[in-house]
């Protein structure tokens, strides 16, 4: 027969442990905080397709450049659209302030059947990137503070083990701006990749999923090279395929002024080691 | 005719292997449109062919897009004039064709080119830079409408502004559509020759008259600002009188005299999903035609000024503008009203994952019953080989009013391509 005071001293023990080990792990914020700092070089170059899948299983594909640079209080991205001919020339240019700056990104896109620049609203980000099941709010940079966040527990995706994160908006604002109420998140806990992502409605229905399908180590980093959203409510899919990426390109700053969106980019302007087949 | 098939050859030359340039697109389209009313219902039974080509080698590129069109209903008996027949028979034209290439840190382009200032909606009140052909009427898209004109330009980007300057080598003027045509209106009226005799001075110099500009944009905090100035010429004549014929008609000839124009354009992001956009534009030395003083056109000052929001939701872009004109220093008798307004609103959207696209809108000069104008463009894409087209106009008021002179006009248009 064990005695009280060697079960209590027992349970204290465990007790105690289990705190260490708890400690040991980061909390949710720092997750995703991780998930936000992660490193993703100075820049990156990538072409992209973006593969539509109709709910009858046809198929579209639409081709860009993806550029990103950061700078000292923002990071810039340009999305320039190749193919096909309705979306050619159709860009993008969005300026993401570092979250430390408490501001909001700004977004404009130029569409040459008007051949203007014209500033986007960011304070709704629920539309359909391009006619994905990406919306243009998936495509931002991850905000610790948009969202209370807490460790639901720890699970594997394709074989990798991750973190499972709930996170729910901070404010109406949020709300507005994503239209999720509540969002699941698998991070790696290696790489602190995303490697899926649940969507929620007002009714904690699951009206979308994100999954990484493909990693590789690109110039020494981890990168996805395939991800997949799947819209369960509407019967569609899309896909997003990073065919080629290279990190730490010298990118010059003329890539991310309005003169380029509107006259496009052509062969020849980007350096000659910027896009190699991955 | 013969500028159709030149044209068209050009643009066939890819599809036939002849060349490999760095890309080429083709449209191969066939629109027919119906008016709503009256006896003669079809107007336009037309094929068009749009092509796309670009090129570079080394550091200098070129860009072309062209277009040819041919309308049947123009061939064979029609209710309309020769003038129609022959503007809209056969029809050739360059949407842009010009070269490019680094200098001095920026670009320079060289070519036909349109080059559109401002970000209004399909309004023009910075847009100043290139003519417009209302051959087809008001309701074509802008993009469509406007003509490319030959010019230099010169891109730089300095800090975080962009800087701009072009000239222009030649002039061209608005084109009225044909008297005599589906699209004629008063709107587009030349003085009546029964109490005038038009006269054209093929050695007026303002017909090949220059014009030059420059622009800058940039932004101040959370503001986009752009800055502009052009020195150039009005795309619709003014009538000056140069005496009077035996028979008692008064002489006039069209004029385009130099003006100087300084503009301001302003956009910003308000938070809750709106962007507020606001444009002004001063006309100096813009000249006014006004039959009843000695020469026949009095100088002035035009004003032009827009204030325009756009609500985001969702998919859908919601906006509202009101454009107005003032000609300060007005006089009974100019030919123009002392002030305008304009005010439109359109809903424009894509769904089914980008297969359809549709836009509606609405516009009217107050008050709306003698002057409004509603449109429905929606173009469905069930594949990215095939393109389905409807547009729906519909006009209301007065016959001497803008909108209100096609209200026996109301038309449907289907158009299908094939995109190769």
């Amino acid at each position: 027969m064990y005695s009280p005071m060697k079960i209590l001293c027992c349970a204290l023990a465990l007790s105690v442990s289990t705190i260490a080990a708890a400690s040991a792990e980061p909390d949710a914020d720092e997750i995703m905080r991780q998930v936000r700092d992660r490193d993703d070089g100075r820049s990156f170059v990538s072409q992209v397709s973006l593969i539509l899948h109709d709910k009858r299983g046809n198929v579209r594909t639409r081709e860009f450049l993806y550029l990103q640079k950061d700078y000292a209080d923002s990071d810039k991205f340009a999305i320039f659209f190749s193919a096909p001919s309705d979306v050619r020339n159709v860009a993008f240019l969005i300026e993401n302030p570092k979250e430390a700056q408490g501001k909001e990104d700004s977004q404009w896109m130029y569409l040459p059947i008007s051949r203007q620049i014209r500033r986007i609203s960011t304070s709704d980000k629920r539309g359909a990137f391009m006619g994905s099941e990406y919306a243009y709010a998936d495509l931002d940079k991850v905000r610790v503070k948009d969202y209370r966040q807490k460790i639901l527990g720890e699970e594997p995706v394709s074989g990798r083990p991750c973190y499972v994160v709930e996170r729910e908006p901070a404010s109406p604002e949020i709300l507005t701006k994503t239209g999720y109420h509540k969002l699941k998140v698998w991070v790696d806990k290696q790489n602190y990749l995303i490697m899926r992502q649940d969507f929620f409605d007002v009714k904690g229905v699951l009206i979308k999923q994100m999954r990484t399908q493909s990693v590789a180590t690109i110039d020494g980093i981890d990168s996805i090279m395939l991800s997949e959203t799947e819209h369960f409510i509407d019967g569609t899919r899309s896909e997003m395929r990073f065919n080629q990426l290279k990190y730490n390109v010298e990118l010059d700053d003329t890539f991310f002024t309005q003169s380029v969106m509107r006259r496009g980019l052509k062969a020849g302007d980007l350096p000659a080691n910027a896009l190699s087949p991955q | 005719m013969a500028r159709s098939i030149f044209l068209l050859a050009l643009l066939l030359l890819p599809l036939a292997g002849q060349a490999a340039p760095d890309y080429w697109d083709a449209e191969l389209g066939v629109s027919l449109a119906t008016r709503l009313q009256g006896q003669e219902r079809f107007f336009q039974r037309s094929m068009q062919l749009l092509a796309t080509i670009e090129d570079s080698g080394g550091e200098v590129y070129y860009k072309a897009k062209g277009r040819v069109r041919y309308d049947n209903r123009y061939d064979g008996s029609h209710p309309y004039s020769e003038e129609a027949e022959s503007a809209y028979r056969h029809d050739a034209d360059w949407r842009h064709l010009y070269l490019g290439m680094p200098l001095a840190d920026g670009e320079l382009t060289f070519g036909l080119q349109q080059v559109v200032w401002g970000r209004a909606d399909e309004l023009r009140v910075l847009d100043q830079v290139n003519p417009v052909d209302y051959r087809h009427g008001v309701t074509a898209l802008l993009d469509d409408s406007r003509i490319a004109v030959p010019m230099l330009r010169y891109t730089r980007s300095v800090d975080d502004w962009e800087w701009e300057g072009l000239f222009i080598t030649a002039f061209e003027q608005n084109q009225p559509p044909a008297p005599g045509s589906e699209f004629d209106s008063p709107a587009f009226a030349v003085p009546d020759p029964a109490y005038f005799h038009v006269v054209s001075d093929e050695d007026y110099k303002g017909r090949r008259g220059f014009s030059y500009g420059m622009s800058a944009n940039g932004r101040i905090g959370t503001v986009d600002v752009s800055l502009v100035a052009l020195s150039s010429r009005p795309f619709d004549p003014v009538y000056a009188v140069q005496g009077q014929e035996a028979d008692g008609r008064l002489r006039v000839q069209p004029q385009f005299p130099r003006y100087t124009m300084l503009g301001a354009g302003l956009a910003t992001d308000t938070g809750s999903s709106v962007v507020l956009r606001s444009e002004i534009a001063y006309f100096d030395n813009w000249q006014v035609t006004n039959p009843t003083v000695m020469h026949g056109s009095e100088q002035s000052t035009l004003l032009k000024s827009l204030l325009g929001i756009d609500y985001l939701y969702r998919e859908w872009m919601i906006s509202a503008q009101w454009q107005g004109q003032r000609v300060v220093g007005w006089r009974e008798g100019m030919l123009v009203p002392r002030s305008e307004d304009l005010f439109t609103l359109s809903v424009e959207g894509s769904h089914a994952q980008d297969r359809l696209k549709s836009r509606f809108l609405a516009a009217f000069y107050p008050p709306a019953r003698d002057n409004t104008w509603m449109q429905g463009l929606f173009n469905y894409k069930p594949a990215d080989w095939l393109r389905l087209g409807l547009e729906i106009n519909l006009f209301f008021g007065a016959q001497d009013r803008i909108f209100g002179a096609y209200d026996k006009n109301d038309h449907i248009r289907f158009s299908t391509a094939y995109v190769f």
